[in-house]
């Protein structure tokens, strides 16, 4: 299908999605889980099934017990033990959904308690699933001399994908193979794990992955386990089977972003000048680990973000505890470091009395940026995106004009104007990181026809039409061939690679300079041979700067930078905030679509700013408390600000598209922008996200 | 019970059981799956549908309401003119949406299109109000709107002259 | 499939009298007027619903809407959507803010004003008006009918889901008309849509020759009912404008010793607490700014 047709397709709701999808005979699957956050399983007591209805649990399972992630491998039903509320134990299945819900609430289960962990601060010693130290001069010995120091210590909170369309798969199994739909952003890990799970062979599990909704990256790994029950329901009554989760069992029971803890300190001389960084994070990994290297490796780099300086020091945690564990969430680990980071450097050059235009400036370290190989280091992105983005958010006098109005040390003007505040942050995008291992062999097709029509076959999925716009792009661009001749393959496995798994800044960069060099194969192939071209290229591993490798740990391939400013408002009686605009300047290269590059940047921003100020998610011994669309609160149209974005397009170093890319979390900067900008006016320092008027007000009352 | 109705202009029997949601009866037992099922709470907006040309929640409306009713869903809305005027404001703005909210926005732009005739910043965001949306960051819904609104009145100016 | 659910049975009265006389055969019945409350939280059980449902709909009676000179008068079928329809200079402005608040437009359409009420959810920004606006509520049975002030009611009922006698429906609503020189409604929710806030608050003053002549103060969302003293209220009659800073300490104390405040999964009672105070102070100092 062209884009075009795709869009008209999405709306005029002819896009299937998974729960669409209801072959003849259908019966529905129910999970009992867990409601205790640790402990073992001393019994189950199952209701009489009536007729049609099944029951299985992990002696069913004909095969391999666990799946894999990229941290450790985790039961598909627990066995003996469970760790934590909502972890699946049982699965039944028929065709009367009430009557299911009827049965699943009837299974009683025995257990023997133990005493959980919910805070990873008091985790005992073998909790800790990984754990990496960095250390460079003598950060402790910098107190010694006259010095300024800002340290504190930040959280932040869980935070929910909330895709509107819940997680469902539906399984059939033929007696000899299976077919699976799921909503996933990762189907050849679903065919992987299901043929091990169903001990078949691979080539007998065929994945199908219709219309997704996934933001955020939020399907990447639970997919596996919700297809996996729905085959094995299918498998043992012969039927074809859906889970669908409700919106209640989405929230309660899918993976959440990493909650942390960070202690952070800057140093500087009396004049400004940044003598050292420390930093101690500690990620709430959740009952399992299911990613923990690259959460940590991105919030190692972030800690730092571009003020490299003589001394450093570091240590970072991800910690188990019996709670849903934390799997991947756009801008996984740097979104929070940065957080702590950037509110740090606001806070210092307000101690110093500079500006944090002036501090952020004279502090950066263009060294950092010359090490990410498309970063020539003649031309600095990192000081025209701060300049530009002070620029069009008018920060210089904005923020002179609030120091002067401000009550010292309290929420108030002299003035008696309702108090504001505007923060500025600079920081740094991972792009095109991790996941490329040594080890993988993700791959993708491309064919040209006789007609010139290209085909692309990459089992990356597409939401929305920005990935197939932006891949057809490139490839028109190289092959000049019009944009409605590129056609993207659905994702089946029996007909694409696997390209491995969907996230943002992957699918921009690696993926994009994958399709680029497939079609510049092409393009030397089609003066020698006859069509049609295929041409399969391996994923490469970006190129990796060795010498500065060494220097700063876990250095990123490539970074893109990016520069917010938000200006806030905050009413001192009720302490509402209201956001009264955000500014974001990027350099991600040239930009492919201008137009879709702005929408993937404001959905973004628009999430970090719900992530800043609403979306409270919180555990009550272990159970997620806001377990309702109602309860846990994402922004809507009504409470989205005013987001200016632009793109510095620079183009030095680099040949085609990509240039860098957006990056994963293509704006991370929303929170600590405005956490710095309720610093300026209420003069109190915020340290935890999200931050409601709750929290403004009980640090007020507190002070 | 024994209900009948008007569905995207066709007059359908259906015979159910009273409290059965009407997105239940479209997608389960009509096959309709254009209206999608995000929460049954009437927050998201996925599964609004036109019930006398008002926009109303279907997960909201049981069977036993829906006798005499005229309902269109997105799979008639989008056989009018009007639906034209929307797409094409939504390709000409480049708009992107995953397709799961994406018939609910389209019907409350033609809830908005129908009632106002210029509608303000504030009318736009009050009129998609009941719709969320993730993948999107809004404001350029807000643009297709204004589009849709600037292809209507052009339309009309042309009709005129 | 669907055969233990199928003896279900929906009556549909075309008049009040029918649905009273409907009501009083089938007391336990489940009556549907808008039915939003009703769809939502029947969501996870649909075999919950009581076997007889009396579909409101049909009855015209209770969806006018009457204006004389000295109240305003909505029927109780009369839909949210419909009364943010009437001219602004009908409906008090506080009224309408509280409506616009109240849920999202595609929920309107279907909510009732009846409803609404009925829910009793101390949450309830419409009830916070309601309440200080001294609404007052027809209630009928086959028995009767009688005119009863919504203050009344609250001091009656103590259940949480239930302001209406179980006898009797609700079937018109009067707002007084009242010429209110500062009335000021004020809804803290992280969206201003959602039915769960952090607080609800109506003010409503009245002066006279520099004299407060009235003073209505209503919160809602403080606790499992809404607050409102006349007790408390009366303090502040007939006191000179403007107050003085030491007076407005003095009812702000008192205040905080009659409130009090829960912590629930939407705010927490320290911040509803301190900002019903802090709400009640700006208030105050408003009436004060606006007399200079």
């Amino acid at each position: 299908m062209s884009i075009k047709t795709i869009l008209s397709h999405k709306l005029k709701g002819e896009a299937i999605f998974t729960d669409d999808i209801a072959p003849d005979n259908m019966i529905y699957g129910y999970t009992v889980r867990s409601e205790i956050p640790r402990g073992t399983i001393l019994s189950i007591k199952i209701p009489e099934l009536p007729g049609g209805y099944i029951c299985a649990d992990y002696k069913d399972i004909p095969g391999q017990k666990f799946f894999s992630t990229f941290g450790e491998e985790i039961p598909y039903l627990a066995e003996k033990k469970v760790h934590y509320i909502g972890e699946p134990i049982l699965l039944l299945c028929g065709p009367d959904k009430q009557k299911l819900q009827c049965l699943g609430e009837q299974v009683s289960i025995e257990y023997k308690a133990e005493t959980p962990v919910f805070s990873p601060l008091h985790a005992p010693e073998e909790n800790i699933f990984d754990i990496v130290t960095y250390s460079k001069g003598s950060f402790s010995g910098l107190k010694d001399n006259p010095c300024v120091s800002v340290k504190d210590t930040y959280t932040t909170g869980s935070q929910e994908h909330l895709s509107l369309e819940p997680l469902c798969a539906v399984s059939l199994w033929n007696e000899k193979s299976i077919i699976i739909y799921a909503s996933t952003l990762y189907p050849y890990h679903i065919k992987d794990n299901v043929a091990l799970f169903l001990g078949v062979s691979k080539k007998r599990v065929k994945v199908i992955v219709p219309d997704v909704c996934a933001p955020f990256g939020g399907k990447l790994f639970l997919p596996t386990m919700i297809a996996a029950h729905t085959s094995l329901l299918s498998y043992m009554s012969l039927k074809p089977v859906k889970i669908l989760y409700t919106r209640e069992e989405d929230i309660t029971c899918s993976f959440k972003r990493h909650p942390a803890v960070m202690t952070h300190e800057i140093v500087t001389d009396e004049e400004g000048n940044l003598l050292g960084i420390y930093a101690d994070i500690i990620f709430d990994a959740g009952a399992y680990n299911v990613m923990s290297r690259r959460i940590i490796e991105k919030a190692v780099f972030s800690a730092f973000g571009m003020y490299y300086c003589d001394h450093m020091e570091l240590k970072a945690r991800l910690v188990k505890t019996n709670k849903i564990p934390s799997g991947y969430f756009s801008g996984s680990g740097e979104i929070q470091s940065l957080f702590a980071l950037e509110c740090n450097t606001y806070k210092i050059a307000q101690k110093v009395k500079t500006d944090p235009y002036i501090w952020k400036k004279k502090n950066i370290s263009l060294d950092c940026e010359k090490r990410s190989p498309p970063n020539p280091g003649k031309y600095s992105s990192c000081i025209a995106v701060i300049d530009e983005v002070v620029r069009i958010s008018d920060f210089l006098r904005k923020y002179g004009a609030y120091e002067a109005i401000k009550k010292p040390g309290e929420c108030g003007t002299v003035s008696g104007a309702t108090p504001r505040g505007i923060g500025l942050v600079l920081c740094p995008h991972i792009i095109g990181d991790f996941y490329e291992t040594e080890t993988n062999t993700y791959t993708l097709t491309l064919r040209l026809g006789k007609n010139r029509k290209l085909k692309i076959m990459t089992s990356l999925i597409d939401m929305g039409t920005s990935k197939a716009a932006y891949f057809a792009m490139i490839a028109s661009h190289i092959l000049n061939i019009h944009i409605s001749e590129v056609i993207i393959e659905k994702t089946d496995t029996d007909n694409v690679p696997d390209t491995g798994p969907t996230i943002g800044s992957r699918a921009a960069y690696n993926i994009g300079k994958c399709i680029e060099q497939a079609c510049e194969s092409i393009k030397c192939k089609e003066k020698k041979k006859g069509y049609p071209i295929e041409v399969t290229k391996k994923i490469n591993l970006p190129v990796k700067n060795k010498k500065n490798a060494k220097k700063i740990p876990f250095t990123p391939p490539v970074i893109t930078w990016e520069g917010t400013v938000v200006e806030v408002e905050v009413d001192p009686v009720t302490f509402i905030t209201t956001c009264r605009g955000i500014w974001i300047v990027l350099d991600p290269g040239p930009v492919v679509n201008d137009e879709i590059a702005r929408q993937h940047v404001e959905a973004a921003a628009l999430q970090n700013f719900g992530f800043a100020t609403m979306e409270v998610l919180e555990f009550k011994n272990g159970k997620v408390y806001q377990n309702d669309i109602s309860e846990y609160t994402i922004p809507d149209i009504t409470t989205v600000p005013d987001i200016h974005v632009r793109f510095i397009q620079n183009r030095a170093g680099i040949k085609h598209y990509p240039g860098r890319g957006l990056g994963d979390q293509a704006v991370t900067g929303v929170a600590p922008g405005y956490i710095s900008a309720l610093y300026q006016a209420t003069n109190n320092s915020y340290t935890h996200l999200p931050c409601t008027p709750e929290s403004i007000m009980e640090l007020m009352q507190n002070r | 019970m024994k209900i009948t109705f008007t569905l995207n202009g066709k007059k359908t029997t259906i015979e159910t059981s009273p409290e059965k949601k009407l997105i239940d009866i479209l997608r389960l037992d009509l096959g309709l799956c254009g209206t999608k099922k995000g929460c049954e709470q009437g927050e998201c907006g996925s599964c609004l549908v036109l019930i006398n040309n008002n926009l109303i929640n279907s997960c909201l409306v049981p069977a036993f309401r829906l006798g005499g009713k005229d309902i269109m869903t997105i799979e008639g809305f989008s056989q009018t003119k009007e639906y034209s005027m929307i797409e094409e404001a939504f390709l000409k703005k480049g708009v992107t949406l995953c397709g799961f909210c994406a018939p609910g926005v389209v019907l409350s732009i033609a809830n908005l299109l129908s009632n106002t005739s210029t509608p303000s910043t504030g009318e736009i965001r009050d009129a998609l109000s009941g719709q969320l949306c993730r993948c999107n960051g809004f404001l350029s819904l807000i643009q297709v709107v204004v589009e849709v609104f600037r292809i209507k009145n052009r339309k009309k100016n042309a009709k005129r002259s | 499939m669907q055969k233990e659910v199928d003896f279900r049975k929906i009556l549909t009265p075309g008049n009040v009298h029918e649905l009273l006389t409907l009501f009083s055969e089938y007391p336990d019945s489940l009556l549907f007027a808008g039915g939003t409350w009703i769809m939502i939280n029947y969501n996870d059980t649909p075999a919950g619903f009581p076997e007889y449902i009396i579909d409101c709909g049909g009855i015209e009676e209770l969806q006018k809407i009457k204006r004389t000179e000295r109240y305003l008068e909505i029927g109780a079928l009369v839909p949210l959507s419909r009364i943010l329809g009437i001219s602004p200079h009908v409906i008090p402005p506080v009224l309408y803010s509280a409506l616009s608040m109240t849920a999202t437009p595609e929920i309107r359409r279907l909510a009732t004003l009846g409803g609404n009420i009925n829910i009793n959810s101390s949450y309830s920004g419409i009830l916070t008006v309601l309440f200080a606006m001294d609404c007052i509520l027809e209630i009928r049975s086959l028995q009767q009918s009688r005119w009863i002030s919504i203050s009344e009611l609250f001091l009656k009922t103590n259940k949480k889901n239930n302001l209406i006698p179980k006898d009797s429906v609700l079937t018109r609503i009067r707002i007084p008309s009242a010429n209110w020189d500062f009335q000021v409604f004020r809804k803290i929710a992280r969206k201003k849509s959602l039915m769960h806030c952090s607080l609800t608050f109506c003010g409503l003053a009245k002066t006279n020759k520099g004299i407060l002549s009235d003073i209505r103060l209503c919160f809602g969302a403080l606790g499992n009912q809404l607050f409102r003293q006349r007790g408390f209220e009366i303090k502040f009659l007939g006191r000179k404008l403007p107050f003085m800073n030491r007076t407005i300490d003095i009812l702000l104390s008192e205040f905080g010793l009659l409130i009090n405040p829960v912590t629930d999964r939407y705010s927490r009672a320290e911040y509803r607490r301190s900002t019903s105070i802090r709400l009640l102070k700006w208030f105050l100092e408003e009436i004060n700014q606006m007399l200079l």
